[in-house]
């Protein structure tokens, strides 16, 4: 019953030239910060694929809305336009999230296996040397002696 | 029995045990860095091979083509693919000078390809076009490439004797966006379709 009586309110609705244009330009610039913030999750070194995949999919709504204006179908063109913002509400969230936790992966990973081998090498280099001065003291005087 | 007898076994021991634990470090550390960074683009015939690829094509006729891009420049990267289908002697794009055709672009492909990943687009496209008896040419309506009518009056095809077609070149350039300018720039390759109208 709500999608029927929200119908004719679209389909009256007419878009001109200006608001068509405003529409396209609100969601280029919208892909643009999307893609700006899953630039940087990528860089904190998450996996992106999935969001690329959000984002071809408002890309080619865009694409849509681009021909639809230059078409001079201002309806249509808002339409796709409209399409293309929804798809990517919560995109930005997500891409912050993800680059939060790729942050503090990699810190970890960095700690454990860069900083841990390190420490480990030290050590294993420290306790080698304290055998190899105990069984010289243990060893080495009663080998001489005999 | 000396200790220092073994002192070679001994010094073996540790640093092989050494370079065990040294490993998961020094295979972070002993990385070859990456040194050249490109974009891969190219275009498949309807069978996801490099053959059979259109040519001789009828009017408003489906034809299927892949056109793939492969982002090795170390980061996600926003490409937009301008299609653009010219005559034989309307402006192309130039391998030599790396510069594009001066023709509008019909359409916008956008595809955003994390680094070292590849994302390959399933193109369909048809022509509708006629022969003008009179003019002895082939004379564009439109271009549908998936679904999306796109307007090619203005643009007609005369007979090459030399290779015995009309010709029309259906091309993709590759533009990508550089946040520092905040705009798309030419990305210096595309690739093509040469076809044969048929009438």
């Amino acid at each position: 019953m709500l999608s029927v009586a929200a119908v004719p309110a679209r389909v009256f609705a007419v878009a001109t030239p200006d608001e068509a244009q405003a529409a396209v330009d609100g969601a280029e610039a919208r892909v643009i910060a999307c893609y700006g913030a899953v630039v940087q999750a990528e860089g904190a070194g998450g996996n992106v694929t999935e969001l690329a995949g959000v984002l071809d999919e408002a890309g080619a709504l865009l694409s849509q809305a681009r021909v639809a204006f230059e078409n001079g179908e201002f309806d249509v063109a808002v339409d796709f336009s409209s399409n293309c913002t929804g798809m990517l509400v919560g995109l930005t969230d997500r891409a912050v999230t993800l680059r939060d936790s790729a942050a503090l992966e990699r810190y970890v990973d960095f700690m454990v296996n860069v900083v841990g081998s390190v420490a480990g090498t030290v050590a294993v280099i420290f306790a080698g040397w304290v055998l190899w001065v105990y069984l010289k003291r243990k060893y080495g005087q009663a080998g001489s002696a005999v | 029995m000396d200790v220092r007898d073994y002192q070679v076994l001994f010094l073996v021991v540790v640093a092989v045990s050494a370079l065990l634990v040294a490993s998961p470090a020094l295979s972070r550390l002993l990385v070859w860095p990456r040194t050249e960074f490109f974009t891969e683009l190219w275009i498949l015939g309807p069978n996801h091979m490099a053959e059979d690829y259109p040519y001789n094509v009828s009017r408003d006729q489906n034809y299927s083509i892949f056109l793939g891009i492969g982002n090795r420049l170390g980061h996600l990267a926003y490409y937009g693919i301008a299609v653009k289908f010219r005559n034989q002697t309307q402006p192309a794009a130039n391998s030599f000078n790396r510069t594009f055709s001066s023709l509008p672009a019909l359409y916008n492909v956008s595809a955003f390809v994390p680094d070292e990943q590849v994302l390959e687009l399933p193109l369909t496209f048809s022509l509708n076009y006629s022969y003008s008896d009179v003019l002895s040419r082939v004379e564009f309506y439109s271009l549908t490439l998936n679904n999306v009518l796109l307007n090619l009056t203005d643009c007609t095809a005369t007979w090459d004797s030399g290779r015995n077609e009309f010709m029309g070149n259906l091309f993709f350039e590759a533009w990508i966006y550089n946040a520092t300018v905040g705009d798309f720039q030419y990305h210096e390759r595309f690739v093509s379709l040469r076809l044969n109208m048929t009438v």
